[in-house]
């Protein structure tokens, strides 16, 4: 019989090898002769570079080298804008300016390079950053995104007249009109703050330029090994098949890892090449903070039309976005945060603005949710507000509007991230809220619990909200299956992985196919050696487009595997059956061939093969979706708050998710937890707080607070499967949904756990200072 | 970041005038303070080390300019001090009033942007070290005014200054004083 591996809960496979050390960081790389790199990054948020002498560093015991842009020549050039805006939006203005390898003419934000030092110790080098002059003079930060429009603000990019990147406007039916019939406009102003992704490994690149064989070999922590390899072959002008970049084991990339090209990233194999010997830069965390990129300051003017009955008739909705000081991922975030806003719901006239703002802060890319937090914030909170005027529960206004199921596909008439209109694909809304409901006692705790805690003079509040993500997008990814006589499965793919489970969940994608067991099979991924074409990590896609790449390479082995079979145990194919390793004949267990045994068959030594077939158990195959699939899911929580010391105890987390047909559930249960983890601490810990003059005043973890264990309470999960008619697998991502909702989670369930009129949580991040004041504001209201 | 405090000496504020005009009481005086010189009209170069939390030993180059002086009541500071550790940039307005017979007040209120490592790590140190920093110079100056004043005839823990009693204030008298404060601030600061 055939063994079920596909959607069962095998443990992690990777696991034993990162819980004891045995994984390879790119920090564990040391090659002989390497040298390190530090980099002196300036303390200004925004000046212009009026000299830079490293010749004292020079002088420093054991520095090798010290450059500046001037020293690049040729080479010195702005990174590549890698997401242009969508082509397919009309009213669109849009103009970039991309990061630099080492700053020449000025700095637009603290943290940005202007110098790198080598020498044979990453201590040497460090020493010998201070001894770089820096001359400057300093020009006006830029904060404040409303401020940085103001005609008297410092120009940050010289070559434009103003500091607004971008200028969108999408629009779906007549706002004015819905609002015009409304029994109810609840119009607010929203704001969401900057974070960081803190990953538990920084940032790193190690590069090793071989002359003799004309070979670069780049270790990176990039979430995108195979742009990155082709970007630097272009770059440094040698091909694309002498460049090989390793994306090892990596400690969480959640987006900025995607980021191309980093500084460093460019600078690292230029230096090893000029030096002829490996070099080393370790991201450290301080260098992070500023180094690495960020999310995501929006600061939304919404309203929200409703009839009497509670039902939506439009939503308006103008915002700022904070792009920071170089926008090279283009418009993706602030055009998730304009999509993603609508959630679930039937909304039948839309009309959302905004303006992309550059910043003298750190530059912004995706971080885990890429820009859909801040638009689900913005949306339930109003639903929250419309019911507390309609005086209706939050659930029922929310059932209400709800995409019926046979609304799929749901066309919303603007258009996403990848260009394509923002088609939902399938979903099944009003099931994930009553699950969540049900799991959390909704109905009870505001009967019974709440009043018998208020009694004893507790403050406990409900939360619950509802949201989608868009998932899975293309291009494409692909994948290579081959098996080896030693009837090992070997399985390569492009996509890097940062802890995602790929090892084990693309195994179990193979293995089902080819009737082997999990440790038959060897996943190979993030190695441009091993396979070359794809684009990376990102947008909740692994799972969609490399697991369906895994899968329909799986398949064409499959059926080689079974043609041979059939030919050599003299069978019909549909005969064959795959299991335990072995192909045989249905019914006759003794007519049976290993697969090491016909991948032997299938590579002879002597003798004919068909002419026209190919040699080997051996086939590469791709997966590009027509469109993203949209998953989608509730959570719950229940919450106390002290409102002496304003701290808060998360007690209960509930998360009903839909993330179509789930491979391993284990697997799916980790990345919601993650991200709920992360989603709580972009609630109530983690801001990222910059001063007047941009400096960032919380630079380490010191004051950059991360929830610990203590902060998550135990997330309890449930899954509604509703699959993707995108993909055969029917799958849709789930690595951002915990973070996603959480904001508008957290503000819901503080208002109802405090009740004290006026109080309107419209703003994340908040803290126990921040919450103070909400309170102290809204009780001297009263 | 805006600083405004006040510190009350127990002396005339001639004394307090000529002790601030003795680079060696100050050394002494003031944690860190390598380096006290003139380096032009209205204005004075020093070097300070300092260390707060986790910037260790951080070394500054400081540059103050004077302006708006009004001897012997108060002055402006421009503060411009660069290091490995980030920078202080700002300034600084300082007043000496005389608060009875034997007392002067020296209020300050400085504007000032500080940059880089000390501003990322070492902000939630700043006030609260940064203060006691301050507070202990001040009133280690003060106790040498009482020293001072405890009789011309004991020579005390720190050398009698060598100015007789000044009947104007000169202006490397405002400058010494000057950068006293500077460094009084940085170290709040550090």
């Amino acid at each position: 019989m055939t063994t079920r591996l596909f959607g069962t809960d095998c443990p992690r496979r990777e696991d034993p090898r990162l819980l004891t050390g045995q994984a390879l960081f790119v920090d564990d790389v040391h090659l002989e002769g390497m040298l390190h790199v530090a980099f002196l990054r300036s303390d200004y948020a925004h000046a212009r570079l009026v000299n830079v002498d490293v010749s004292g560093a020079l002088e420093v015991d054991g520095v090798v080298a010290a450059y500046t842009a001037a020293d690049l020549g040729e080479y010195w050039q702005p990174g590549p804008l890698l997401v242009s805006p969508p082509p397919t939006i009309e009213k669109l203005t849009f103009r970039h300016a991309t990061q630099v390898p080492l700053a020449r003419d000025k700095v637009c934000h603290v943290g940005e390079p202007i110098a790198a030092v080598v020498a044979h110790s990453r201590y040497q080098a460090e020493d010998a950053l201070a001894r770089i002059r820096v001359d400057v003079e300093p020009l006006g930060a830029v904060v404040d995104i409303e401020a940085a429009l103001q005609p008297d603000a410092p120009l940050i990019h010289e070559q434009f007249d103003s500091n607004q990147a971008s200028h969108v406007i999408q629009e779906k039916g007549d706002y004015d009109a819905a609002c015009a019939r409304a029994a109810l406009t609840v119009q607010r102003r929203f704001r969401f703050d900057r974070g960081a992704s803190a990953p538990m490994e920084n940032r790193g690149v190690v590069a090793s330029w071989d002359a003799k064989c004309g070979e670069l070999t780049v270790w990176d922590t990039t979430q995108a090994p195979i742009p990155i390899r082709n970007g630097l072959a272009h770059m440094l002008g040698i091909p694309e098949s002498q460049v090989r970049v390793i994306a090892p084991f990596i400690g969480g990339g959640f987006g900025p890892k995607i980021m191309m090209f980093y500084p460093e990233e460019v600078l690292l194999p230029w230096i090893s090449m000029q030096l002829g010997w490996p070099v080393k830069w370790i991201e450290d965390r301080h260098e992070s903070f500023f180094a690495t990129t960020q999310e995501r300051l929006q600061i939304h003017d919404a309203e929200l039309s409703l009839d009497a009955e509670g039902r939506i008739l439009g939503v308006k909705d103008s915002f700022l976005y904070d792009a920071g000081a170089y926008n090279p991922y283009g418009l993706t975030l602030p055009i998730n945060a304009q999509c993603t806003l609508l959630g679930p719901y039937d909304v039948p006239a839309y009309y959302s603005e905004f303006r992309a703002v550059f910043t003298t802060k750190p530059i912004v890319t995706p971080v885990r949710g890429a820009g859909r937090n801040p638009g689900v914030f913005v949306m339930e909170r109003l639903l929250d507000l419309a019911a507390r005027e309609l005086g209706m529960d939050r659930t029922e206004i929310r059932r209400r509007n709800f995409l019926p199921p046979d609304a799929f596909p749901h066309d919303h008439e603007i258009i996403y991230q990848d260009f394509a209109p923002l088609v939902y694909d399938s979903g099944n809304y009003l099931p994930s809220l009553e699950k969540a409901a049900k799991m959390i006692g909704y109905d009870r705790f505001l009967a019974e619990d709440q009043p018998r805690l208020r009694a004893e003079g507790r403050h406990v509040g409900i939360g619950i909200v509802a949201y989608v993500e868009g998932t899975g997008i293309g291009p494409y990814e692909g994948a290579r299956v081959s098996i080896e006589p030693s009837g090992r499965v070997n399985v390569a793919t492009g996509v890097g992985t940062q802890g995602q489970g790929h090892f084990t969940s693309f195994a179990q994608i193979v293995a089902e196919q080819l009737g082997v067991e999990l440790p038959d099979v060897e996943v190979i991924t993030g190695d441009t050696g091993k396979f070359h074409w794809g684009t990376g990590t990102f947008a909740s896609r692994g799972a969609v487009v490399a697991g369906n790449a895994c899968h329909a390479a799986a398949v064409k082995v499959r059926e080689k595997v079974i043609e041979l079979a059939a030919r050599s145990l003299d069978s019909s194919e549909q005969e064959i059956e795959l299991a335990e390793g072995s192909a045989r004949v249905k019914g006759s267990p003794d007519r049976a061939l290993t697969l090491g045994d016909l991948a032997t068959r299938a590579n002879p030594l002597r003798g004919a093969v068909t002419p026209g077939t190919e040699p080997g158990l051996e086939a590469t195959a791709y997966f590009g979706p027509e469109r993203g699939s949209t998953a989608n899911g509730v959570h719950a929580m229940i919450l106390e708050v002290d409102p002496e010391t304003a701290m808060v105890d998360v007690q209960r987390y509930v998360v009903v998710h839909d993330c179509g047909v789930v491979i391993n559930p284990t697997i799916v249960r980790g990345q919601i937890v993650g991200g709920v983890a992360h989603g709580i601490g972009g609630c109530f810990y983690e801001q990222l707080v910059f001063d007047s003059g941009g400096q960032l005043l919380n630079a380490s973890f010191m004051d950059y607070l991360l929830p610990t264990a203590t902060d998550v309470p135990n997330v309890e999960t449930d899954h509604v499967e509703t699959p993707s008619p995108y993909n055969p697998l029917g799958i849709k991502g789930a690595g951002e949904a915990g973070a996603i909702p959480t904001g508008a989670l957290f503000a819901q369930a503080l208002e109802d756990a405090l009740q004290i009129p006026g109080l309107e949580v419209l703003e994340m991040p908040l803290s126990p200072n921040r919450l103070f004041e909400l309170m102290r504001d809204a009780r001297s209201d009263e | 970041m805006e600083i405004e405090s006040e510190f009350q000496f127990e002396g005339a504020r001639e004394m307090v005038w000529e002790l601030l005009h003795d680079p060696d009481v100050l050394a002494k005086a003031l944690p860190g303070a390598e380096r006290l010189e003139l380096a032009g009209e209205d204005e004075y170069v020093g070097e300070l080390r300092a260390g707060v939390g986790p910037v260790t030993a951080a070394r500054f180059e400081v540059k103050v300019r004077l302006t708006d002086q009004q001897p012997p009541a108060a002055f402006t500071m421009i503060v411009d001090g660069r290091g490995t550790a980030g920078f202080v940039e700002g300034s600084a307005r300082v007043n000496l009033d005389e608060a009875g017979p034997d007392a002067t007040l020296m209020r300050y209120r400085a504007e000032l942007q500080i940059g880089g490592r000390i501003a990322g790590v070492g902000q939630r140190l700043l006030d609260s070290v940064g203060r006691s920093m301050a507070r202990q110079s001040l009133e280690d100056l003060n106790s040498h005014i009482q020293s001072l004043r405890g009789g011309e005839t004991d020579a005390g823990a720190l050398p009698a200054t060598s100015s007789e009693t000044s009947s104007s204030l000169t202006r490397p008298v405002i400058i010494s004083a000057a950068v006293v404060i500077v460094i009084i601030l940085l170290a709040m600061l550090l």
